[in-house]
């Protein structure tokens, strides 16, 4: 089987670390990261990606992505099936099953996470935590805000849209245990000092990201999406499900 | 309008606190009633800024700046509408639901409804469903719940159940928004409304209670 894979490029390493063992041959191709910012514009941006992928050149599109702030609810299948895991985002993905990040999530509400290709793909002067991307844009954003609302506003305007901090605890780093990846635990416990929150380790598991490219797409774990159907997001355990779509391209090609 | 009114409405859509609560302390000082000042200052000022908002001429830093103008004019006004018996439309209990920590969101329609002239309870993020129930036992009539994130969203349907469970569910009316959120969501749980942005929020409530 011949493979697209199009990954978010917070997966990186992870998806060439699995694309490389895998027994189909897989061409990959990577996502910018900040464009989920704007569910809107990564769902264009994916769209368009999924429709121009060649019918006779591939088997199946697999997309390294969760369901990404409902980004991916209403992607249609071109005439290549595609292939995603059911995950509501990229944590799940590194920590390999959703019953993980549940654990996670339950046992460790206002943590952010951080793992070696969102560090090193981040922005200058950024944060290093994942979904913090554009914080090297505040000075920028600051000095808009005096010229346009004053410097008394401008005060108030950074707080308030800065006070999301004050309800994080937690600085989860994750890393794949002997996978050889770069090492940036320093950098992490650094920031997390550097906001008095409490610095944790959890082991990454591949599980998920290597089934998505090896192509073991189980019913529990991976949705498939048929040409003629689309992404719906079913907001319970099973996260996304496929649905007809009869305004979605190769609809008619299965009379649906 | 009053040259004073209308310079009160002015600070509030241009988010010039101090020059609001000068004004108001003038108008005061000029025997211009609270509810007044309270109606054709402050209410009117946020409309605009909601009207603006959908036309797209105002985005958040603007709502954000308003609504800080208004609430100092609200500050000033709060003991003395009380005093004159200056009902408000009605009360909001606002919250993030549990697990979710994000309120940049839930605190702007939290100010959008106050300027609207309704009397809100912020309960603050990471709200439980026993929290919302207690809130609607305790004299709510609208529940706010907002989430950004998918994994928390079901929290909503949790405390609609926990509304139900508690029988005071056919007592409140519940509207919900957030990123991810969604219409078809609303209907799914049965929520009674679903609203898009802070400025349109403020107007589901109102008709929620009939008050529009």
């Amino acid at each position: 089987m011949r493979i697209k894979a199009i990954v978010c490029e917070v997966l990186a390493r992870e998806a060439y670390l699995c694309a490389a063992t895998s027994p189909h041959i897989v061409d990959m191709q990577l996502v910018e990261k900040g464009l989920h910012n704007v569910p809107a514009n990564l769902q264009d941006e994916l769209q368009k990606m999924i429709s121009a992928v060649q019918p006779e050149r591939y088997d199946a599109i697999v997309l390294a992505y969760g369901l990404c702030g409902n980004a991916l609810a209403g992607i249609a299948a071109g005439q290549v099936p595609v292939v995603l895991p059911r995950a509501h985002d990229c944590i799940t993905l590194y920590l390999g099953s959703r019953e993980a990040y549940r654990v996670q999530f339950t046992e460790r509400p206002g943590t952010y996470y951080y793992t070696p290709d969102y560090i090193e793909r981040r922005g200058a002067d950024s944060s290093f935590a994942l979904g913090a991307a554009d914080e090297g844009k505040s000075k920028d954003t600051y000095a808009e805000y005096v010229a346009k609302y004053g410097k008394e506003n401008a005060d108030y305007l950074m707080e308030v849209m800065g006070a999301w901090k004050a309800h994080y605890r937690h600085a989860t780093y994750i890393s794949i245990p002997d996978a050889g990846l770069p090492d940036y635990r320093q950098g992490v416990q650094e920031e997390a000092a550097r906001r008095g929150w409490e610095y944790h380790e959890v082991d990454g598991q591949m599980d998920l990201v290597r089934d998505l490219l090896h192509g073991n797409w189980d019913e529990a774990r991976f949705l498939r999406v048929a040409p003629g159907q689309q992404i719906v997001a079913t907001y319970g355990d099973e996260i996304v499900r496929a649905g007809w779509c009869a305004a979605c391209q190769g609809a008619k090609d299965l009379g649906g | 309008m009053d040259d004073v009114l209308k310079s009160i409405y002015e600070g509030v859509v241009n988010g010039n606190a101090p020059s609001v609560g000068k004004d108001i302390d003038a108008a005061l000082a000029a025997g211009v009633k609270a509810e007044k000042i309270l109606k054709e200052g402050l209410i009117a000022g946020m409309a605009e800024v909601g009207a603006r908002f959908e036309r797209n001429e105002f985005f958040v830093p603007e709502m954000l700046i308003a609504a800080r103008a208004m609430q100092m004019g609200m500050n000033k006004l709060k003991s003395l509408l009380v005093a004159s018996g200056v009902k408000p439309l009605g009360k909001v209990g606002i919250g993030t639901v549990k697990g979710d920590l994000h309120d940049i969101g839930k605190n702007l329609v939290s100010m959008m409804l106050e300027g609207a002239g309704f009397e809100v309870v912020d309960m603050g993020v990471d709200v439980s469903p026993a929290k919302f129930v207690d809130g609607a036992k305790n004299g709510i009539q609208v529940i706010a719940m907002s989430a950004l994130l998918t994994t928390t969203m079901p929290g909503m349907k949790t405390t609609i159940e926990a509304l139900k469970e508690a029988g005071v569910r056919s007592g409140v009316k519940v509207m919900i928004g957030g990123a991810p959120v969604t219409q078809a969501y609303a209907d799914q749980i049965g929520a009674d409304g679903y609203a898009p942005d802070a400025s349109s929020a403020a107007r589901l409530a109102k008709k929620l209670l009939g008050a529009e």
